[in-house]
């Protein structure tokens, strides 16, 4: 069935026509324009059937609601990104051009790894949606700590490949498959795991952990966050995340992967080891994208709570934080972006003093992502942490529930900071000019996290598998 | 569906507000103040016309579902207590707005006060748990903005976080109670839901419910504040000039909390802890008032002493008995309005004199009388002078808990000493004395003479007449002891007496 | 059959009288503002008067007014609500009557002060208070008055507000009343407890029944209700407050701290009785408290130099024979005396207060001296008040009223000799006293330029209570000179009569005996002061009663400066510091933990790698 996978055609599509127009025409407007018109026609056709049956492609990939909805998400995150980030780019004196194919090819790997339904897709999206990354993240040639945080992040995450394929090699040997399901059965028929299948495991989790930035493989993320430009750190926040997770998800939940005590104590340690050393880290930062670094460390803690739950509630809690968070840390990070002024990003959190004062807008949704990402009422972090309780309350998890609840009193303090000077006032400030368009899209990105911190009663319910 | 309306007009006038504030201030003033007098003269006429309406089931009810995943309605009712909280918390807005009617982007602060206001409304209306809780933390966002905004500028920044955390916590730990809660529920009953009136009906084994009564009396300790919970307050009182007035109308809900949910949810663990609970109250009292007397920042004075009233509302709270419980109605509006007061005459003395430290004033009566006079008014209110509120409220309540433990009234009642001896020290340096301030100093312009006369005659009329509130709150007061009594541990220590009072008559 | 007089006029007036000066007060002229301090407190005496009309014909009498329910619990409902039984009305006449002609000489007296229309509405609130406080028929309202003066007091001893000594002692007077008070009000909770109500009658009524006899129920109701009493009358333990609220102007020493608020004390006890009468422990202890305040106070009073501090100690010694009376259960006794008193101590203080203004403010006694030429009005007057305060036989009210008390002291049957004794060793002490002061300030030589002289204002009262004080004795004779009581006989209907004991000693000779010892005290004085030249002397002794035996310091180290040291210790609130010390550290850790990200790659590789062996090592596990 096409339909199902028009999506993935349509980037495909997008991405060879940009290659051809840049190779023969550079423009930078004609380019994001291209790219814009790709991404937001493979959206609508994402609406045309996102209300259709599950569907396998050759055993390689599966369009559910699951992998509807990340998809659609993922690809209004682009959109977001793209218009946000254009005058961004606009600021770079050459070769804007080529950040867009990178970007399209890294989110076509993205959307390999959210509709992976076999190890090797999911490895092939991985690459697919790293290997530019590392482009992407040292886009700034000129900047010494972006040219830096691109090759660390290469090598890192070039080390964590090695032994996601070892991993996944060991898998094979043991259980004679690659397919998730298949995999899943043959876990749910052994009752003691026998320990080269555990140590497989374990390279697999640790690979993914190191994608999801999770203690102790979160190391490279404050440099990579702060080095990379603004959008692409929005991207490798939000999107660069959600492949890793959903695939992880969808293990845990078709497998009983995550009742073998180890594995289900491993969860647990990187979980409570996230949030500690992620708040914890962030307290004494003063630099607001190092700050938001340490807090995704923290993010990806909790959110490892939904997935220890299982269940329909661990499921709709994992689905709906994750959601959440990729909005919300694009809302932060975008605003970066459209504050920084010739190729200089406001580093510092005093950097953001008068902020509501110099533009009411950006102010009101950078308060509204952090205090989203706070987990703040009113916003949409507010009700994603309570259906995360909810879940985590749900199967009795009472240890991670009650550090959750610590940390993010922790977590607060440094919120907190970022917002309160965002509030001063002065005589006379200089005001920031907002491009119309990525006004509106701001806009559309608070009103978002408003409604779903009001309402989220009609988007929980698409969750509903 | 009516009770909706209040929230609703209060919302528009937020909304309005923020809009018309970018081509008229004045204009976004007078629509929060017209919005609040809509939402004020509905629910008093609601007051007058409903005092009889129960919780959760009145003809007044909206109830919707709004997150059907787990079950969670939209479901707000009222009966007496809540509407007269609620016009309560309504008349001290109209206060507050006034107050700051000169404040620079007026848009901003009516959008965020409405916005506080429709939050705490949401908190005495919600009959569904995780709606109440989330009313319960809707309110400190505004909250927050607004300290945050209108800082007081020798602060450093951050000074709002304290607040935020002690708040914030306290609720996710009550969040986490609330969910055992519904779990233990819906595994019972097979029915998921937070619907106050289901959930009420839960079979709990004692050390369970104990726990997750824990869990919710926390949230509520931590809000009213209670020793050792009271940190937040002070930081807030110097966060913000704003911060009095808000935490005024919002520290209410935390006795709210504990009369409608706490326990009736958890009657028998509630017995249980009435001891603890006690002895905290106590201490509170001494404790604050011990602290008010020797801080020098009379915005800090307004804080302990506030803690220290909160002190004979934690007592009379876990007395369990009609007396004390009116006496916590009584003293929440009193203690709101007289610390209001205190805080009020506290920003008037900063703009004449620029500071709030009472050793730098004196002889304030040579110079601006009627200030003075209301600031000993003020004084004379918070020691508990007869013939004004605080005394109707301390008194019911010291008469209600003595029914049930003599000690612990008698404690509470040195309290009394304390008071006078600390709101007279506030006479003693600012008013009287050798004047030594800035040579130019103004009296009470008209606005602020109207609001304090306004406060006054509250303070007045609720001292002389009680029946407003004692009757409002009557009936639903009774229906929970009823509920309360029928608890086999109800019986407290030594309360012989606590029965006769309310069952025999009048002897003649 | 008028049982629905509008009795509650009479505390209406002065209210009305207060709002007025307090609202339009600085809108209105000097003769305005005393016609409405002094009309309000008139006509409420002229209405006083019209409704006694109505005891002429039975003294048991009572009249009864509710205003409306100030709070209602269940059964529980303390209404405001008034009443005016034979007791009442004396203390209505007296406060009213003696208020009145206190406002009038104010008119005066304050004329050069600042804040005249202050003084007049404190003044009007101070008697509205009063009047509440005889007039409740209902203990809950009794508090409110009783608050309600204390307030009045405290203002109007922090008169002078300019200097901060006086608002010390204002404080002082009212924090140490409050004290009382706060004892006052847990009887009431008690009551209440036991009672279900606080309406007087209903708790006179029931309360044999209710407590019982004797029972140690019945005895911590008495001690409670006489922890408020002496509260405010200033008797043992808590008289420390009086001597200094003499910061107060004149007038004000004159009505509250000597005619009517000092006295409220025993107005409660009496009005209470049936209370008191129940538990005999408590009955001993208001008379021990009586007779040992009055000896005390009275020496004290023989140390001053302040004639204002002379007369303070003067009114201590009195009340304590009044509560001496009430101890014994001489009920009318102790209220018969407290008219008198009310007469001649604010004569005395009155006078002493015209003797202050006409020196400029010169309260020394020992800076006075050979004033009688200068101000024979004020001298002779003032004789007159202080024959009665030294208890002159025959010829001074004082003298028939103490004398009943002295003489109950002995003949009740609470009473007994060592009671006597003290009060006649008291009667002695006090003519001592009183005619030093008499000589120091109006014999000898002048040391002080007399300014200015009284006008009419001024001495019309005092010529007025001078009469009051020299015939107001008559109404009650001593039995066995004159069968006239007709003072105890109107009160019989609200007051039992006394009980005496059957075997006594003849009543002559005793009262002889007082009688000796007054005109003793008096001869005594005559050697001392006027054959010599009187000069003031300190020594340790002396120092100790003129600071009245150091109670101020011994409660200073007990109980102000324990307190307040816990206050300042405690003033950064130590929980509070606890709570950010944690945040603190939390930091400090996050600090520490940041080290870890150091930028360094080859680090960032090895601890990717530790973690992977983390990891497999523990699932391996």
């Amino acid at each position: 069935m096409f339909v199902a996978l028009a999506p993935f055609y349509v980037i495909l599509v997008t991405l060879l026509v940009v290659m051809l127009v840049v190779s023969f025409y550079r423009n930078h407007f004609l380019t994001a324009l291209l790219t814009f018109a790709g991404t937001a026609l493979a959206f609508t056709t994402l609406l045309s059937h996102c209300n259709c049956l599950p569907w396998w492609a050759q055993d390689m990939l599966i369009t559910d609601s699951t992998t509807n909805i990340m998809l659609g998400i993922s690809l209004l995150i682009t959109l977001v990104i793209i218009i946000t980030g254009y005058n961004y780019f606009q600021q770079i004196a050459d070769k804007k051009e080529e950040y867009y194919l990178l970007l399209l090819s890294s989110l076509l790997g993205a959307m390999v790894m959210i509709a992976a339904r076999n190890f090797v897709t999911f490895f092939l999206g991985l690459e697919l949606l790293s290997i530019p990354l590392y482009a992407m993240v040292a886009y700034h040639r000129t900047k010494r700590e972006s040219v830096e945080a691109g090759i660390k992040y290469l090598l890192l995450a070039g080390a964590s490949t090695a032994a996601l394929v070892f991993g996944l090699a060991i898998m094979y040997g043991a259980s004679g498959t690659m397919d998730l399901y298949t995999f899943a059965i043959y876990l749910s028929q052994l009752h003691q795991m026998p320990s080269f299948v555990l140590v497989g495991i374990g390279l697999f989790l640790g690979s993914i952990a190191f994608k999801l930035a999770l203690a102790p493989f979160h190391v490279w993320t404050p440099d990579v966050y702060q080095g990379a430009p603004a959008p692409v750190t929005a991207y490798l926040a939000s999107i660069g995340k959600a492949g890793a997770f959903v695939f992880l998800l969808r293990l845990v939940q078709e497998s009983n992967i995550s009742s073998h005590t180890p594995i289900f104590y491993i969860l647990v340690l990187l979980s409570i080891a996230s949030m500690l050393v992620g708040n914890l880290l962030a307290l004494g930062q003063t630099q607001v994208k190092r700050i938001l670094a340490f807090s995704s460390i923290a993010h990806m803690g909790y959110l490892l709570i939904a997935l220890l739950a299982g269940g329909n509630n661990g499921y709709q809690a994992g689905m709906f934080y994750l959601v959440v968070y990729m909005i919300s840390s694009v809302g932060a990070f975008s605003s970066i972006a459209l504050l920084s002024q010739n190729q200089r990003e406001p580093a510092g959190v005093s950097e953001y003093s008068y902020l509501l004062q110099r533009s009411p807008l950006l102010g009101s949704v950078f308060v509204a992502s952090v205090f989203s990402l706070a987990g703040m009422p009113l916003t949409a972090g507010f009700i994603s942490k309570i259906y995360l309780a909810l879940a985590g309350a749900g199967a009795a998890l009472w240890t991670l529930v009650i550090l959750l609840v610590i940390n993010s009193g922790i977590g607060l303090y440094y919120y907190t900071r970022m917002v309160a000077v965002v509030f001063k006032t002065q005589e006379t400030t200089e005001k920031v000019r907002v491009p119309i368009l990525s006004g509106i899209a701001m806009a559309i990105v608070l009103l978002i996290i408003v409604w779903l911190g009001i309402a989220p009663g009609g988007f929980l319910y698409w969750l509903v598998p | 569906m009516i009770l909706s309306y209040i929230i609703l007009i209060l919302i528009a006038g937020a909304v309005l507000a923020a809009l018309t504030s970018r081509w008229q201030n004045r204009l976004s003033f007078y629509i929060s103040i017209l919005s609040q007098l809509g939402a004020f003269g509905l629910a008093l006429g609601l007051l007058f016309s409903a005092s009889h309406i129960t919780f959760s089931q009145s003809i007044y009810d909206l109830n919707i579902s709004w997150i059907p995943v787990i079950g969670a309605n939209l479901h707000l009712s009222a009966d007496g207590l809540s509407l007269l909280l609620i016009v309560f918390t309504l008349f001290l807005g109209l206060i507050g707005s006034w107050l700051s009617k000169n404040l620079p982007q007026p848009g901003f602060f009516h959008f965020q006060f409405l916005i506080l206001l429709a939050g705490i409304n949401g908190i005495f209306m919600a009959a569904d748990l995780l709606l109440f809780f989330f009313f319960w933390e809707m309110m400190l966002v505004p909250m927050y903005f607004l300290m945050a905004r209108y800082r007081d500028t020798s602060q450093s920044e951050n000074t709002p976080f304290k607040f935020l955390f002690y708040t914030q916590v306290s609720g996710l730990i009550m969040l986490l109670g609330i969910l055992t809660l519904f779990f233990i529920h819906g595994r019972q009953t097979s029915i998921y839901t937070f619907e106050l009136s289901e959930l009420i009906n839960t079979t709990l084994p004692l050390p369970i419910s104990l726990l997750i009564m824990l869990s919710f009396v926390l949230a509520f300790l931590v809000k009213l504040p209670v020793i050792p919970f009271q940190g937040w307050m002070p930081a807030a009182f110097s966060a913000s000039p704003l911060a009095v007035i808000l935490t005024g109308i919002l520290v209410k809900t935390g006795a709210y909390g504990i009369l409608r949910l706490a326990i009736p949810l958890f009657p028998e663990a509630s017995v249980l802890f009435a001891p603890t609970a006690m002895a905290l109250g106590v201490v509170t009292i001494l404790y604050a008032g011990f602290i008010a007397y020797s801080s020098n920042d009379i915005r800090r004075i307004a804080a302990y002493s506030s803690i220290s009233h909160t002190g004979f509302i934690i007592i009379g709270l876990y007395a369990f008995n009609l007396m004390s419980w009116q006496g916590v109605i009584y003293q929440m509006i009193a203690s709101a309005i007289s610390v209001g007061g205190l805080a009020i005459l506290a920003e008037s003395l900063y703009t004449r004199t620029q500071t709030y430290d009472i050793t730098q004033m004196g002889g304030l009566w040579s110079k601006a009388s009627v200030f003075s006079g209301f600031g000993l008014f003020i004084s004379l209110a918070l020691l508990g002078l007869p013939a004004l509120a605080n005394f109707v409220a301390e008194f019911l309540i010291l008469a209600g808990t003595f029914q049930q433990s003599i000690t612990v009234a008698v404690l509470a009642s040195l309290g009394i000493v304390v008071a006078a001896a600390y709101s007279l020290r506030i006479v003693q340096k600012v008013y009287v004395g050798e004047y030594k301030g800035p040579e130019q100093i103004s009296d009470f312009t008209l606005r602020e003479k109207l609001i304090m006369g306004i406060l006054a005659i509250v303070l007045v009329v609720l001292g002389m007449y009680s029946r407003p509130i004692t009757q409002t709150t009557e009936k639903m007061l009774k229906q929970t002891l009823i509920l309360d009594t029928e608890q086999p541990t109800y019986q407290l220590p030594d309360n012989a007496a606590s029965v006769k009072l309310f069952s025999n008559p009048q002897i003649d | 059959m008028n049982m629905t007089q509008p009795i509650w006029i009479l505390p209406a007036l002065p209210f009305v009288g207060f709002l007025v000066l307090a609202l339009a007060g600085r809108y209105l002229p000097k003769k305005g503002i005393a016609a409405t301090g002094i009309g309000a407190i008139a006509l409420s005496f002229l209405y006083a008067l019209y409704l006694g009309t109505a005891f002429l014909s039975d003294p048991a009498h009572r009249m009864e007014f509710t205003l409306w329910e100030w709070i209602r619990i269940d059964s529980f409902v303390p209404s405001l609500s008034l009443s005016i039984d034979s007791l009442t009305y004396i203390f209505i006449l007296v406060i009213t009557g003696v208020g009145g002609l206190i406002h009038w000489y104010s008119a005066e007296y304050m004329a050069e002060e600042e804040g005249y229309a202050r003084f007049f509405a404190y003044m009007n609130l101070f008697v509205g208070f009063m009047l509440t406080l005889v007039m409740a028929s209902n203990l809950l309202v009794l508090y409110l008055g009783w608050e309600g003066v204390g307030l009045c007091s405290y203002l109007l001893i922090g008169f002078f507000y300019r200097d901060p000594a006086n608002n010390y002692a204002a404080r002082k007077a009212f924090i140490v009343t409050r004290i009382g008070d706060t004892a006052l009000l847990i009887g009431l909770l008690l009551l209440i407890r036991e009672f279900g109500t606080l309406d007087i009658q209903t708790i006179s009524n029931n309360a044999t029944s209710v407590l019982g006899a004797n029972t140690a129920l019945a005895t911590a109701v008495a001690l409670l209700l006489l922890g408020g009493a002496v509260g405010k009358s200033a008797q043992l333990p808590l008289q420390v407050w009086l001597p200094d609220a003499m910061a107060g102007p004149s007038p004000v020493s004159a009505l509250i701290h000597a005619a009517t608020m000092v006295t409220a004390g025993v107005y409660l006890v009496a009005r209470t009785h049936a209370l008191f009468i129940l538990s005999p422990l408590a009955m001993q202890t208001v008379a021990i408290i009586g007779a040992l305040t009055l000896l005390i106070a009275a020496i004290s009073a023989l140390f001053q130099y302040d004639i204002k501090r002379v007369l303070a100690y003067s009114t201590i010694s009195q009340i304590g024979y009044m509560f001496l009376a009430l101890g014994v259960g001489a009920w009318s006794a102790a209220i018969f005396h407290f008219v008198i008193h009310a007469f001649f101590k604010a004569l005395l203080f009155l006078a002493a207060g015209a003797v202050i203004l006409a020196l400029h403010h010169e309260q020394n006694m020992f800076k006075m001296g050979g004033l009688y030429k200068k101000l024979p009005t004020i001298f002779w007057t003032f004789l007159i008040g202080s024959l009665s305060l030294a208890a002159l036989p025959f010829i001074s009210g004082g003298f028939f009223s103490k004398d009943s008390i002295i003489w109950y002291a002995l003949a009740s049957t609470n009473g007994n000799i060592l009671l006597w004794t003290l009060a006649t060793v008291g009667a002695f002490i006090t003519s001592l006293y009183t005619f030093r002061m008499i000589f120091i300030t109006f014999f000898g030589t002048e040391k002080t330029h007399v300014h200015y002289i009284p006008g009419k204002t001024m001495t019309i009262p005092l010529i007025v209570l001078a009469i009051l004080t020299t015939f107001g004795g008559y109404i009650e004779l001593p039995h066995n000179i004159a069968h006239v009581q007709l003072f105890s006989e109107f009160l019989s209907a609200s007051l039992p009569a006394v009980s005496i004991k059957s075997t006594l000693p003849p009543e002559g000779i005793l009262q002889l005996v007082v009688a000796i010892l007054s005109l003793a005290g008096i001869g005594l004085a005559y050697q001392l002061y006027y054959k010599t030249e009187p000069t003031y002397k300190t020594s340790p002794v002396r120092q100790f009663f003129l600071q009245g035996w150091n109670f101020d310091k011994l409660y200073d180290t007990l109980f102000v400066r324990p307190f307040v040291w816990v206050s300042k210790t405690n003033a950064s609130d130590a929980i509070d510091e606890v709570f950010d010390y944690v945040g603190l550290q939390l930091k400090k850790l996050g600090n520490t933990l940041a080290m870890s990200i150091n930028g360094q790659i080859n680090w960032y590789l090895a601890s990717m790698v530790i973690g992977f062996i983390i990891l497999i090592v523990f699932m391996i596990w």
